[in-house]
């Protein structure tokens, strides 16, 4: 996906605070994106219906109809992909969010960078939905792809630097996709040794190919850390 | 002496030494109060003398005489022999004459005494001719038989009578025999010799008396003497009473074990039998007393000093009350009430009220119906009319005790914190149900302060929570425009500084409101907790290793140390590395750059225990609690990013899932400690 391609896609931009929509606007067009903007539920069902829009980026409290009403709305027509960006950052507010038909979730005050992330993960996926090959050498598990032959690794569709055992554990893992193991588990199975002494070696491990695959490595979406138990790597998609 | 105190061997002695010298002063005693009393000391012993001639020995001659003139009278050739022996000049001092009521001489001793220094007379009767008389006689009735036996037994001493033959007309036949004798009224005349030529009683006795008055002063010194050994003896007795030789202090022996008030019963006992034995027989004589009394005052002494020694030692020992049967029934009494006094006590304490009530009516009727009995009052109208009265009081009595149980229920519901529980207040009547109203009315009070509490602390986190949500969006803005610019060539350099304070303080004031929205549901519990089976042992590392980076940019060296002994706990893994991250976060801030970091895991005092030990950058000048408070900081001047709230958080957190947090300063040494008991 170059930058010709995405200048094709129009992507909603709905919050009250005019300064944020304006923010998010100068990020996403340097992307090549195109932008409209809405202020409430109603003016962004509106316009999603108006424009050909590819992706909305949707904010929850806001004045007239809030966000999560307008995107059970939108549902029962599109199934464009949104993303929540909200200052409410409990875990209740973000499973609701995404039980109403949210595809991802963003709190306030956000990494315009991690914005751009996931903007860019929805579309690939929105888009080329239906058109994935599925090699039995590629694992894929939401926008990471392990290809055991090429021993290469991609985070849509951009190459991610490994080190040889980072590979090992996350190839590991993505075999077993929303299986805990425990350290001594993983270790055991990479190193071909018993787990004596490993400290915390593994977890830095670890926290470094988290480092490389997640958007937010203290949130993790995909490699996620059962704390007290070991890690998996997540089945579905979040 | 000292030395001798505890020795067995000088007791005994002592104790035998006593028994003779006390004997020998009672003797002596005894001697001098007989010659006190017949004015030895101011006459030179002469009315002794004098009494001493009047003795046993002469009045046992007296009547030897008698019977010499009785051996005469009877023709008894060898007896008045033997008797003239005893009476002969060589034999005797005793001279006597027998006259017959007219003054004509009968007998005399065998020989003429030329000197007479005492005579005395006395009238008696001579028996003689002594013979039985056996016979057989017939009488004419039962009568006369019995007046004849009477006319026999008045003069002479009746031997047998038998009834041979009764005839029908009523008279009779007996055979009856009888000693009879012949009697003579003399006076004797008894003399006694001066000087005493023959060496007989009566000489020794006047020797013993002039003996014993010649030694009447030497007698008192001797008194004196033995006085003072005997007292002497009793003192040094009543020192080693309870002292062993090797032992130190006072040793008890066996006897000083026995009940004291029993040993005195033993010890009195001999002296009971002795007394009982000599009243029994009181037929002995002279010599047979004189053992008696020996016996008797040896005894004495031995006992006497017995008791005397163990009291002596048990008074030592302090114990002598307490060994006694007396104080053992005593204390055995003692303890029997003071047992029913518990128990009453006890029984009061948890019987329930209703049962209290009912056993101290009953208590009550009982003790009301001993008095009437008591007084008399007992008549049948009486009890019966009582009976009544009692039984109609019942009814108010049973209905105040159920109405007091509700009353105290109620307000146990309210001292347990449980205002909800309402006092029934059906059947409560006057003043009870007027209570019963007033403790209601403090449970509503109770119930309407915790509402009113909870309110307020639901409405304070919601306050919070929406503040920092209004924030949240206005910092949206900050964070997005300062990164925009910070994209944008901005000149003068010093702009792009301006910019990073403005990057790393709206970064600060995003934490802060996250913290604060995190402290306040940590604390007020609004945060879903599961808990669930949790190995320390791998969370520990899995944390270090979430943190190393950051560590060793701090310039910090982790060091893990894992007991294998620790168990898995029951916690919740989400909360517990909140709990651990915020620990950290504060090591990545505070630590001492250039030093190591201790994490580890123990086993100790049946909890599972994670440490988290290192040095402070800053001076820890701040108790532990204080650190733990909202909002305060190791460093005081607040010039670091964080809210100061991480440990308040951690703490929380960590009380959420029933573990324990604690925090101890040493100096420079900053030390968390998190624990847990282990799951079931």
């Amino acid at each position: 996906m170059d930058a010709e391609v995405r200048s094709m896609h129009t992507i909603l931009v709905c919050d009250d605070e005019k300064d944020i929509v304006s923010a998010l606007r100068i990020y996403l067009e340097a992307e090549g994106y195109r932008v409209v903007s809405a202020g409430n539920g109603a003016e962004a069902l509106e316009t999603a219906q108006r424009e050909n829009v590819a992706l909305i980026l949707l904010d929850i409290m806001m004045p007239g109809m809030d966000g999560l009403t307008a995107m059970a709305r939108l549902r029962q027509t599109s199934n464009v992909p949104v993303i929540l960006l909200t200052a409410k950052s409990e875990d209740t507010d973000k499973i609701l969010g995404l039980n109403v038909g949210a595809d991802d979730y963003i709190t306030k005050p956000f990494n315009p960078v991690e914005v751009l992330a996931r903007v860019r993960s929805q579309l690939r996926r929105y888009l080329q939905l239906g058109g994935r090959e599925t090699a039995p050498s590629l694992l894929t598990i939401g926008p990471v792809s392990l290809d055991d032959e090429a021993k290469r690794v991609t985070l849509d569709g951009a190459e991610v630097p490994l080190t040889p055992k980072e590979y090992d554990i996350l190839r590991f893992l993505m075999q077993n996709p929303g299986k805990v193991f425990s350290p001594g588990e993983i270790y055991s199975a990479v190193w071909n040794e018993p787990p004596i002494n490993i400290d915390n070696a593994l977890a830095v491990h670890i926290r470094h190919i988290r480092e490389k695959i997640e958007f937010s490595p203290a949130e993790p979406r995909y490699l996620k850390v059962v704390w007290g138990k070991g890690y998996k790597m997540e089945a579905e998609k979040p | 002496m000292k030395k001798l105190l505890p020795k067995l061997w000088a007791k005994i002695t002592a104790l035998i030494l006593l028994v003779v010298l006390g004997a020998m002063l009672a003797a002596s005693a005894f001697g001098i109060a007989m010659l006190a009393t017949y004015h030895a000391y101011t006459d030179g012993g002469i009315s002794l003398s004098r009494s001493v001639q009047r003795g046993q020995t002469y009045d046992d001659d007296m009547s030897l005489a008698v019977s010499c003139y009785a051996a005469s009278l009877d023709g008894d050739s060898l007896g008045l022999a033997h008797y003239q022996n005893i009476f002969s000049a060589e034999n005797s001092n005793f001279f006597f004459r027998i006259t017959d009521g007219d003054g004509n001489v009968l007998m005399t001793s065998p020989y003429t005494a030329e000197d007479f220094s005492y005579h005395s007379f006395q009238p008696d009767t001579v028996t003689y001719n002594r013979r039985v008389v056996s016979e057989t006689k017939d009488f004419a009735d039962q009568a006369e038989y019995s007046a004849y036996l009477d006319e026999v037994s008045g003069k002479y001493a009746l031997e047998h009578t038998e009834i041979l033959r009764t005839n029908a007309d009523g008279s009779l036949t007996a055979a009856v025999s009888y000693t009879a004798s012949d009697t003579k009224d003399v006076v004797v005349n008894g003399y006694i010799r001066s000087p005493l030529v023959a060496k007989d009683g009566i000489y020794y006795e006047q020797h013993w008396v002039r003996l014993l008055v010649s030694f009447r002063y030497g007698l008192i010194a001797a008194a004196a003497a033995l006085l003072a050994a005997c007292i002497f003896l009793f003192v040094f007795l009543l020192c080693a009473a309870g002292r062993k030789e090797g032992v130190e202090g006072i040793h008890l022996n066996w006897v000083d074990r026995i009940p004291f008030d029993l040993y005195l019963a033993l010890a009195a006992l001999p002296c009971a039998l002795l007394a009982y034995l000599y009243e029994g027989n009181s037929g002995y004589g002279d010599a047979v007393f004189i053992v008696f009394v020996a016996a008797a005052l040896a005894l004495a002494i031995l006992l006497g000093m017995s008791v005397l020694m163990t009291f002596a030692a048990r008074a030592k020992a302090g114990s002598w009350w307490r060994n006694t049967v007396v104080c053992m029934v005593l204390v055995l009494i003692g303890k029997f009430f003071r047992w029913l006094g518990s128990g009453i006590g006890y029984a009061a304490k948890n019987l329930p009220l209703c049962w209290k009530g009912a056993l101290g009516w009953c208590g009550l009727c009982l003790l009301e119906l001993i008095f009437i009995a008591a007084c008399g009052g007992d008549t049948e109208r009486f009890v019966a009319w009582w009976f009544l009265g009692h039984a109609i009081l019942t009814v108010p009595v049973v209905l105040a005790l159920i109405a007091m149980r509700k009353l105290q229920k109620g307000g146990e519901a309210l001292a347990a914190g449980r205002p909800d529980a309402a006092v029934d207040l059906r059947r409560l009547h006057g003043e009870f149900r007027k209570h019963g109203e007033n403790l209601n009315n403090i449970a509503a009070g109770m119930q309407k302060a915790v509402d009113e509490q909870l309110q307020a602390e639901r409405f304070r986190t919601e306050l919070i929570t929406n503040v920092s949500h209004d924030i949240k969006t206005p910092l949206t803005s900050i964070v997005n425009y300062v990164d925009l610019m910070k994209k944008e060539d901005i000149q003068p350099e010093k702009a792009k500084e301006y910019l990073d304070v403005l990057d790393r303080q709206s970064a600060r004031l995003k934490k802060l409101t996250e913290d604060l929205v995190e402290a306040s549901k940590a604390s007020t519990g609004a945060i879903p907790v599961s808990l669930e089976r949790t190995d320390l042992n791998v969370l520990l590392p899995q944390v270090a290793g979430e943190y190393d980076d950051r560590l060793r940019t701090a310039g910090l060296e982790p060091v893990l140390t894992l007991s294998p002994a620790v168990p898995a706990v029951l916690a919740d893994g989400k909360l517990l590395w909140r709990v651990f991250d915020n620990l950290l976060s504060n090591v990545c801030k505070y630590a001492m750059p250039g030093t190591r970091v201790y994490l580890s895991s123990e086993w100790a005092g049946g909890r599972a225990v994670v440490s988290f030990k290192n040095i402070s950058k800053y001076p820890l000048n701040i108790s532990a609690p204080e650190l733990m408070e909202r909002f305060v900081r190791g460093d005081s001047s607040r010039s670091t990013e964080g809210s100061g709230l991480g440990l308040s958080i951690a703490q929380s957190l960590t009380q959420l899932q029933q573990g324990e947090f604690s925090l101890s300063i040493d100096g420079d040494l900053f030390k968390a400690v998190v624990s847990f008991p282990p799951a079931q």
